[in-house]
């Protein structure tokens, strides 16, 4: 407990880190307050204010079914965050497992994950990302599980890599001369030691597979109307995208700001938690 | 030869002992430079006794205590637990290792989890039975840790929260929690002022006296071997060039590298340096 306050003390003095926490902290609670904030409903259609451009009561304008747009961002970021982290924490915790079961393992058992990780490192990921959903009737659940189980691979490397820098380490050679369970070990000494790297890495891929839920959706094989996620959105507006702009404009910039957000936060871990400096 | 009596008085056998090392060599990628750390060493320790290891940085010291604990692979030899080989590392020989020895690390910073609280990584030692109930190893834990100076107020801390000195003396009381019958210390007292040097002199003596404790001790500080040691066996290139009753080997030295090192009073120097690292409270 105590170690994430002082960890967010120290993030907090850090400038870009705090614009990231800033902007992922609004964007995250308009999402889960989304009801509270806005009067419209997000699915409700009412032609005969269609296309409105910004207003007063509309602050971004209506899209293309005269719904408010605002509105459609703020659920649509329920769906787009929700899949983001839904997604890298199934990712994190295949690539996690793996990672520690092939670095300490060794031997032929870490020959066969490392080579797996290999053949699927080698397809073109937004391609095998793409057949599998199309071959599927697309659905948030759906998406979650293919971009989590797609993703998996650089933690597993990751993991691995750390794993076998700490295997070696005394405390875990103590460990060992205490003939403390092999269970144990990996548990109590060797996983709490790399979750460093998985956060900074975790966070990174949140930005990037909100990055690719968009693509998908932008495509129509992601989240299907009327739910929208900021795909959808950013799709929707490719229909009139001069002179209806905002809809597409906002929806984009809703997916920029976010992932910056994240990446400023993701990179001031990076060198808060340098896991080699993290003893003093 | 050895005795049949004799055989169970003997804790540790360590016969033609070799260990050697591979290294990438910068000029010659297909020719892996070997270092040889520890080359045909003989010893026995009997239950009970204490045996001091002294010798130059580099000598292969911690290479040989690594080997006993079966981190390292010997090139040659054997090494006999209780009458029974060690040294090749099957599970039933590991297990016998884990059983009856519990080692010190030379480095303490290294030695202990980041991520775990004094009182765990203690408890950690404690057999599962007493593990389970919570204000017994709790109890256990702090008289452990009290052995060794330190008090219910590092319980709560995380490593990184002492100094050098105070985890030292909790992987002291870690491994003394296992009630190991043998305790190999490397360097144990390095980063300790004199008064917790004379504090872990005494527990170490008093354990020994009650539970017929065996030592095997690496310093490069003959003084204290003098205080602590039963005999010594003093390590040059890997080699032990001579083991010897302390009384004898400070009375008539009889290697001339044992010479240059009772002349050159290492004891004394180390004692005055190490004393600087941590100030008594
Ligand atoms: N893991 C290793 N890989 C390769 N070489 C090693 C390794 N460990 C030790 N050596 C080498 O083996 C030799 C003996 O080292 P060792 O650590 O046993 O010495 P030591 O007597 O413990 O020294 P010190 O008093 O400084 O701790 C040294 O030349 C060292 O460089
Ligand atoms: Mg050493």
């Amino acid at each position: 407990m105590k170690d994430w306050y002082y960890l967010l003390k120290k993030l907090w003095r850090d400038k870009s880190a705090r614009i990231g926490m800033l902007i992922i902290a609004v964007v995250a609670v308009s999402a889960l307050a989304a009801p509270l904030l806005t009067p419209y409903e997000p699915n409700t259609q009412d032609l005969s204010i269609a296309a409105q451009a910004p207003s007063f009561s509309h602050p971004l304008g209506t899209d293309l079914y005269g719904r408010d747009l605002l509105t459609r961002l703020i659920y649509g970021a329920r769906v787009s965050l929700g899949i983001g982290l839904c997604a890298t924490l199934l990712a994190v915790l295949i690539g996690t497992t793996v990672g520690l079961i092939s670095g300490y393992a060794g031997g032929w058992v870490d020959n066969i994950l490392m080579r797996i990780v290999d053949v699927l490192l080698g397809f073109p990921r937004l391609f095998v990302i793409l057949l599998a959903v199309g071959l599927s009737t697309p659905s948030v659940k759906i998406i979650i599980l293919i971009l989590g189980a797609l993703s998996w691979m650089e933690i597993a490397r990751i993991v691995r890599g750390e794993v076998i820098v700490i295997r070696e380490m005394l405390y875990v050679k103590s460990a060992v001369a205490l003939g403390i369970s092999k269970r144990k070990i990996l548990l109590e000494y060797i996983l709490p030691n790399t979750t460093d790297v998985i956060t900074v890495y975790a966070t990174l891929l949140i930005g990037t597979t909100i990055i690719v839920e968009a693509s998908l959706s932008f495509l129509g094989l992601g989240v299907q109307p009327p739910d929208a996620s900021w795909g959808t959105i950013i799709n929707q507006g490719r229909i009139d995208p001069i002179n209806a702009w905002w809809i597409s404009t906002f929806a984009g910039l809703a997916i920029v700001i976010t992932v910056i957000g994240i990446n400023l936060l993701g990179d001031s871990l990076r060198s808060l938690l340098n896991p080699r400096a993290d003893q003093n | 030869m050895v005795t049949g009596q004799n055989r169970t008085k003997t804790l540790l056998e360590v016969n033609n002992l070799s260990v050697s090392y591979q290294r990438q060599n910068e000029f010659n990628f297909l020719k892996p430079r070997i270092i040889e750390a520890v080359r045909d060493v003989n010893l026995t320790v009997r239950k009970g006794e204490t045996v001091g290891i002294v010798g130059q940085s580099g000598s292969g010291k911690t290479s040989f205590l690594m080997t006993i604990l079966g981190f390292v692979k010997p090139t040659a030899g054997e090494i006999l637990l209780q009458g029974e080989t060690v040294s090749s590392p099957t599970r039933q020989a590991l297990g016998l290792i884990r059983k009856h020895i519990q080692p010190v690390f030379q480095d303490p910073d290294g030695s202990l989890n980041p991520h775990k609280r004094i009182e765990l990584a203690i408890a950690d030692a404690l057999p599962a039975r007493i593990r389970r109930n919570k204000s017994i190893c709790h109890e256990q834990v702090l008289q452990h840790l009290q052995l060794t100076g330190l008090g219910p107020e590092h319980l709560n801390h995380f490593p990184h929260q002492l100094s050098g000195g105070q985890k030292q003396r909790v992987c002291i009381a870690r491994a003394l929690a296992r009630e190991p019958g043998l305790l190999l210390l490397d360097e144990p007292f390095s980063a300790q002022d004199l008064l917790v040097q004379f504090l872990l002199i005494e527990l170490l003596a008093e354990l020994k006296k009650r539970l017929r404790m065996t030592y095997l001790i690496i310093a490069h500080d003959l003084r204290m071997m003098r205080v602590l040691a039963d005999r010594i066996a003093v390590m040059k290139n890997g080699k032990f060039v001579e083991i010897n009753t302390v009384e004898k080997l400070f009375r008539e030295p009889q290697h001339a590298y044992t010479k240059e090192l009772l002349a050159s009073g290492s004891g004394l120097k180390t004692n005055f340096h190490n004393s600087a690292d941590e100030q008594p409270k």
